[in-house]
């Protein structure tokens, strides 16, 4: 950020340099773009000449399944999600009953755990042989009839489950909003608490309630461990399976490039339905909607449950990691086994998610900066499809980032042969490279509204007041900006730290031979029914994985001023 | 006249087809409070950022001490003008000290001048106890005034305050731009201010230039431009004016409400807008008076009557809080400046005062014709 530094000096061309500064500040959004843009119109020429057969079969056997499967899944956890985030989310803003104050922050603990791991544990207690439908059987006996849950609606009650607090979160702050003025007026108009919830509460937070059934959907969407736990083939199940299954890349890659339909027509749904429609609250924030407290058996009813989804989304999964974990570790023969490999599991996680994050934020950083200094129309279409990768389903940025890799490589193979009359051979694919690249493709969004929102913290007039007093642009870049950013960055790489932590579906396809990672080792583990002993790789990252969120609800806490506490 | 420190001249800028500079053309005298005075949008911020160098104009020529700062070769960065800014949101860096904020802009090898320059500033905005602390910690009074110690500390040649007053509520805007007026005199700094607020700039300027979409109008004492405003702009604009209509005759100018004793040359029967101002009207109770009250505005020590005549047209009335009528009485009206009234062609929307285009020109052009031209202007 230093090439800046030419303009100081001379007077004469500090115009030119302007003109020169600006031009490349305005390029580097769409180069960044490029990198999201480039794998996706790949897949996409794919598509172009099909391997018919392949295609045949694939019609003729799952892929009917598939797309049904996909679409059935999206409307249960959409539906789930929704009812859920939003109702949860209006018992803890609207009132006071016992222990609301606790469910206020802990129903958003859900987050920590990832879909395949409440898949595996779900499965574990709720199957056939698990230890739910064993007692019964027990007390009722053997020939009770109870439901299968090794179907699509298991999968869909689990992942409705983990995916709501996306919508609750959302939906909590979007409440919090609203000031109690409108909401006043309504009930001075004469509308029940209820009433006024469903005709303006809940319509003037869609914006927020959309967003976060999206974010839910895509992450449904891109999960394909937890539905194989389930016997559920969906698109993002069906690529994998191709993949690696089949081992027809090919036919996967195609695949894949079908599934990005999938996934822009929930983004340009979400749109549609956000409309263009700004529910700003008019003029200052005054106070929030003020809470009541529940009396008689009604407190109780929300006590109970609160306490019930909090049991089932949380407590459970956790209390059986940790039991599972305590009893492998007792285990001599395990312990071994477990003391040798565990750490070398951890390292290699966290150098591949550390890594990531500081790529993905210093991109964010150039991409932010870039989008600052240009915010005409251009600007901003390059920084929405930078930072569209979080839409796409892991698979199919693999694919892609597989696709573009594999192009670099054939490039920089021939260029070399024609020049040096030497072959390299493959230099990137199958390397780390083409997993980091979808990393980072994935979680720009995460490491970018981070960095960017701390930045507006930065108001251009600082940065001019900053130039009036004899600093230089390079300057005001170290001294101004940058200690007010840093706190964002650290955000950023937190948060895609744990993404990338968590995220199966592309490191699955991507992870070169000896970079299995701990997501990599829970599912591998879990699809062999070995419980115990994946029980240690996902407490290792529920665990983690609560370290942003601690993070969230203390800068949630910060960002409202008069908290109801 | 004084020494300048500050010359622009033909200065051009445009966003687009609107005009932020029209040929501006003014000096800045050593230790002067400048105001530049206009409605917002007139281009007033954008002048301030062309002298400061954080835009560049389309055409002229800005110079400081004979130091060209921006012309058509030349554009010397912000941060080697020594031109500091305020702003109305104050900017000051959140991350840093009030103390921090204020040494930003000095040079940092001279660390025992460092202090001891941040020292006197702060001393000079009375600020000395509240140094350790961070601008959030402060009141919005206070973090003006850290801004303006900022400003101040590496002791530019000229001071730029954009609108510095405006978030502040009435009784601290008022009290903080006195003190301000006065920091800024014992300093000796050249300053330019700018305002959308008419009273604060009568009452703070030094000199005041009224500047309306990107043009200069006039530029003067603030008593000139309350007396001789050269533009019905600059009429409307300084000091709440009602406009009468008149006609020119031997004895002076005929209106309804009395003849004015003022004549400069102008043909007789020339119809005439004249400004008038509620100082400049008297009004008595009276059955058959050809007034009546429309309302009345207790500020305090005074009573500000709204009058309807018969013509239909509404003049203002100042009157003693004693005074009081209530609405509908009927009155008699009479105009009683005591000294001349501007005046300006009939009807003709935003033109010059006649007495200034006599002066200037071979004579005033029709009226119509005026209109023409301003309305080809707004388009």
């Amino acid at each position: 950020m230093s090439i800046e530094l030419s303009s100081s000096l001379s007077t004469v061309r500090a115009r030119r340099a302007n003109a020169a500064r600006l031009l490349l500040w305005s390029t580097l959004p769409v180069m960044v773009a490029a990198l999201v843009v480039v794998p996706m119109v790949l897949l996409v020429t794919r598509l172009l000449h099909p391997t018919g057969e392949v295609w045949a079969q694939l019609w003729s056997t799952i892929l009917p399944e598939m797309i049904r499967n996909t679409l059935l899944l999206m409307l249960g956890v959409g539906v789930i999600t929704f009812a859920l985030g939003s109702g949860l989310a209006w018992l803890v803003t609207a009132y006071r009953f016992p222990g609301s104050r606790i469910f206020d922050w802990a129903l958003i603990l859900p987050l920590a755990v990832p879909t395949y791991v409440m898949g595996f544990v779900y499965m574990a207690t709720f199957d056939f042989a698990g230890p739910v439908q064993t007692t019964l059987r027990a007390w009722f006996g053997a020939d009770l009839a109870l439901p299968n849950i090794r179907s699509g609606v298991g999968a869909i009650l689990v992942m409705g489950l983990t995916l709501y607090p996306y919508v609750y979160f959302l939906a909590r702050a979007a409440f919090r909003e609203q000031s109690s003025s409108t909401f006043d007026a309504a009930r001075a108009m004469g509308y029940t608490r209820l009433q006024t919830f469903f005709r303006l509460v809940l319509p003037l937070a869609r914006p927020s309630l959309v967003a976060g059934v999206t974010l839910a959907l895509l992450e449904a969407m891109t999960d394909f461990a937890t539905v194989r736990f389930f016997n559920f083939r969906t698109m993002s199940e069906g690529v994998v399976h191709v993949w690696q299954g089949m081992m027809n890349r090919d036919a996967a890659i195609e695949l894949s490039a079908l599934f990005l339909f999938f996934a822009l027509a929930i983004v340009i749904l979400e749109r549609l339905l956000r409309g263009r429609s700004r529910y700003y609250q008019p003029g200052r924030r005054t106070r929030q909607i003020t809470r009541v407290a529940l009396v008689g058996w009604r407190k109780w009813a929300a006590a109970a449950t609160c306490t019930a989804i909090f049991c089932a989304a949380f407590l459970l999964p956790a209390a059986r990691l940790v039991s599972w974990t305590v009893g492998d570790l007792s285990n001599a023969a395990t312990t071994n086994v477990l003391k040798t490999v565990y750490l070398g599991y951890v390292l290699r996680t966290f150098a591949l998610a550390a890594t990531a994050a500081v790529i993905a934020v210093l991109i964010a950083l150039i991409l932010a900066q870039g989008t600052r200094m240009n915010r005409g129309r251009f600007g901003l279409a390059a920084t929405r499809l930078a930072t569209m990768g979080y839409a796409l389903p892991g698979a199919v940025i693999a694919a892609g980032a597989l696709i573009t890799v594999a192009a670099i490589d054939r490039t920089v193979m021939s260029a070399s042969e024609s020049l040096f009359g030497i072959n390299p051979g493959l230099l990137l694919t199958g390397s780390i490279a083409g997993l980091l690249y979808a990393y980072v493709v994935r979680f720009m969004a995460v490491a970018y509204n981070s960095v960017e929102s701390s930045m507006e913290k930065v108001t251009p007039n600082m940065e001019e007041v900053a130039r009036t007093l004899g600093a230089t642009p390079a300057r005001v870049m170290w001294r101004v900006h940058l200690p007010l950013v840093k706190v964002g960055m650290a955000a950023g790489a937190a948060l895609v730290f744990v993404d990338v932590m968590k995220e199966l579906p592309a490191t699955i396809l991507l992870a070169p031979f000896g970079m299995e990672t701990l997501s990599m080792w829970t599912y591998m583990l879990a699809a062999e029914s070995l419980w115990e002993s994946a029980a240690l790789p996902s407490l290792t990252i529920v665990i983690v994985g609560l370290i942003p969120l601690m993070l969230l609800m203390r800068v949630g806490r910060m960002t409202t001023p008069r908290g109801n506490q | 006249m004084a020494e300048t420190i500050l010359s622009l001249s033909g200065i051009e800028k445009h966003y687009g087809n609107i005009p932020a500079a029209v040929d501006v053309t003014l000096d800045v005298h050593l230790g002067e409070l400048l105001v530049l005075l206009g409605p917002s949008g007139c281009g007033k911020s954008t002048l301030l950022r062309l002298i400061a160098g954080l835009e560049a104009p389309d055409h002229g020529r800005i110079s400081s001490n004979d130091r060209v700062l921006s012309d058509a070769s030349t554009l010397v960065p912000p941060e080697e003008r020594k031109i500091s800014l305020v702003f109305q949101d104050n900017a000051l860096f959140p991350h840093m000290t009030v103390c921090d904020n204020v040494a930003f802009g000095l040079p940092k090898h001279e660390a025992g001048t460092r202090t001891r320059r941040v020292g006197e500033v702060l001393d000079m905005v009375r600020l000395t106890d509240v140094a350790g602390r961070y601008p959030h910690e402060l009141s919005g009074g206070q973090q003006q005034r850290v801004a303006l110690a900022r400003a101040l500390a590496p002791q530019p040649t000229v001071v730029l305050l954009d609108e510095p007053f405006s978030d502040l509520d009435r009784t601290l805007r008022i009290a903080l731009r006195d003190e301000v007026r006065e920091v800024l005199k014992a300093n000796g700094t050249s300053t330019i201010l700018v305002t959308h607020d008419q009273e604060e700039a009568l009452a703070v300027g030094d000199r005041v230039a009224v500047q309306n979409a990107g043009r200069i109008e006039q530029i003067g004492a603030p008593e000139d431009l309350f007396r001789t405003p050269a533009s019905r702009f600059v009429a409307e604009f300084v000091g709440e004016t009602d406009f009468i209509a008149g006609e020119v005759t031997p004895a002076g100018i005929r209106t309804e409400i009395g003849i004015l004793d003022q004549t400069d040359g102008t043909p007789v029967g020339t119809a005439v807008d004249i400004a008038i101002r509620a100082d400049d009207v008297a009004i008595t109770p009276d059955p058959n008076g050809p007034g009546t009250v429309v309302s009345r505005t207790f500020t305090g020590m005074q009573n500000v009557y709204r009058v309807r005549l018969a013509s239909g047209a509404i003049v203002r009335s100042l009157q003693p809080h004693t005074l009081i009528l209530s609405e509908g009485t009927p009155v008699e009206v009479r105009a009683a400046p005591g000294h001349h009234l501007a005046w300006f062609p009939a009807g003709a929307y935003g033109t010059d005062s006649v007495a200034a285009k006599l002066l200037g020109s071979e004579g005033a052009p029709p009226a119509a014709a005026l209109l023409e031209e301003e309305l080809s202007k707004v388009r």
